[in-house]
């Protein structure tokens, strides 16, 4: 009977302990992850219809406000053209109540308040990762946002600053998206997208790439996490740090061309290469070059943030001497890259 | 509602055979099975959803797993396909052989009926249900299903 075969057949097919162990670490670790999230900023719809839904209401309200008191004008003016005193009480009236009408309309378009809150998550994460920021970045933004107001409260600018530098897309500012590249200006929006199974880079395999990235395992003091940035099509990463030495402005550029393997099989032989993993380095100008294993490969440029100067060699040999790189896994090494 | 060490340590032992198996029915690749196995209850962990009974979460892992695998499959490019052929299980000693071979010819849009059929014991209807399926499209991929294993299998070794 080919049922009783069938099942024959699969009777001896069970997952293996090992699955069932690496199974149950990686749920404790999503599950632990999913806690220890921050909310959800305030997606773009939300945050587009809020303000609209509150702006119709406020246009409505002051809309049969008026129908309101025009209507009741009327009534007075019946009423008082009876008695001869229309035109006194109407100029009495009539200016206070457009004025009021006025302020209120103005007071409508409120739809900063609700940007400045779901911006506001991103200031204090970029605050704390990038620091200061590259002019290339302000594209785009400000033409996002024709309803600003100059004349707004001095508070909203002040929150809008660090989106101006940092983002493009008003949905989420810790994630640029052109067609080929994805740019998250916080490790913590990487690491979201990771978690979410978002990262088109590495699509079902995310954690092969979580347990074997490449990142640095020491860096110059006062080191300012940028930009990570991850390549649709291949996967491949980068990263960019700023930081200051002998009162000039230095950027980093670490790009990483490594293979993220496809299967779990895959990863875990990798893993278990690592122990014996060769690094090998090189140097040649401001660069520093590793190989790790065989076909994994690293540049780290640096170079003088925001000019063309040549650095000099000892500058060079000093500032790189201060930089390691390791490869493991980043769900461990949150805390240490994103200070 | 989180879950705590013991009932995600006991889910997995219930469920985990069941997508496991369903799995490899499916992707009949070992590497890809234990890539869905994983992803399946990481899915239980981020989607969070409630069960009225046993059979419902059953059932859910079941539609999880499916549409998993289907995902996965077409994602795979042709040179992946044979790629993956090294990864994939050796084969039976014996009767077994053959039926795996059938197993391995069979097109991949019937394996997950065949599975939940002769192996889950599930009868069309309830495939239906647990697939989003309409019950006459299980059955007729069943027929196709029984017809293609037969026919691979040197004209009824098997008694499909």
């Amino acid at each position: 009977m080919f049922e009783e075969q069938y099942r024959k057949l699969n009777q001896e097919v069970k997952p293996s302990d090992a699955l069932n162990e690496e199974t149950f670490a990686l749920m404790k670790e999503a599950q632990d992850h999913r806690a220890a999230m921050p909310p959800k900023p305030l997606r773009w719809k939300p945050a587009v219809l809020i303000p609209a839904a509150g702006t119709v209401a406020a246009v409505l309200v002051a809309t049969i406000l008026l129908a309101f008191w025009m209507s009741d004008r009327n009534v007075n003016k019946e009423a008082f053209d009876a008695v001869g005193n229309l035109d006194e009480i109407i100029s009495d009236e009539e200016e206070p109540s457009q004025s009021e009408g006025q302020e209120q309309t103005e007071n409508q378009p409120d739809t900063e308040p609700e940007d400045a809150e779901s911006s506001g998550t991103s200031v204090d994460e970029n605050q704390s990762f990038s620091g200061s920021s590259a002019p290339s970045d302000d594209d785009g933004k400000t033409s996002e946002n024709p309803t600003k107001d100059p004349a707004e409260p001095p508070a909203e600018p002040e929150t809008d600053e660090p989106d101006q530098s940092m983002a493009a897309d008003p949905r989420n500012p810790d994630i640029i998206n052109d067609e080929s590249t994805t740019t998250y200006t916080t490790i913590r929006a990487f690491l979201n997208a990771l978690a979410k199974k978002e990262t088109p880079g590495y699509g079902t395999n995310y954690y092969n790439a979580r347990d074997l990235i490449i990142v640095p395992s020491k860096l110059p003091e006062q080191t300012r996490f940028r930009h990570f940035h991850l390549d649709n099509k291949t996967g491949k990463y980068s990263y960019s740090y700023i930081f200051t030495a002998n009162g000039k402005e230095y950027f980093l550029d670490i790009e990483v061309d490594a293979e993220t393997p496809k299967t779990l099989r895959d990863l875990n032989v990798q893993k278990q290469l690592l122990a014996e993993e060769e690094i090998l380095t090189g140097k040649k100008g401001n660069q520093l070059f590793y190989l790790f294993g065989q076909n994994d490969e690293v540049t780290v440029t640096l170079t003088e943030y925001l000019s063309s100067t040549a650095l000099t060699e000892d500058e060079v040999a000093t500032l790189l001497a201060q930089f390691e790189l390791e490869r493991c896994s980043l769900a461990n090494y949150l805390i240490d890259i994103t200070f | 509602m989180a879950y705590t060490d013991e009932q995600m340590r006991r889910i997995i032992a219930e469920y985990g055979p069941c997508v496991y198996r369903l799995a490899m029915a499916q992707l009949r690749n070992q590497a890809d099975a234990e890539d869905t196995y994983q992803e399946v209850f990481l899915r239980l962990i981020r989607s969070k959803p409630e069960f009225e009974s046993p059979a419902h979460q059953k059932a859910w892992f079941i539609r999880v797993t499916a549409n998993y695998c289907r995902d996965l499959q077409k994602k795979h490019s042709r040179r992946e396909l044979a790629l993956m052929e090294q990864d994939q299980q050796p084969a039976a000693p014996g009767e077994n052989a053959a039926l795996s071979a059938a197993l391995d010819a069979l097109p991949e849009k019937y394996r997950t009926v065949v599975h939940l059929y002769y192996y889950e014991g599930y009868t069309t209807e309830e495939i239906a249900h647990v697939l989003e399926m309409n019950a006459s499209t299980v059955r007729s991929s069943l027929k196709r299903a029984r017809k293609r294993l037969k026919d691979f299998m040197e004209g009824g070794k098997a008694d499909v």
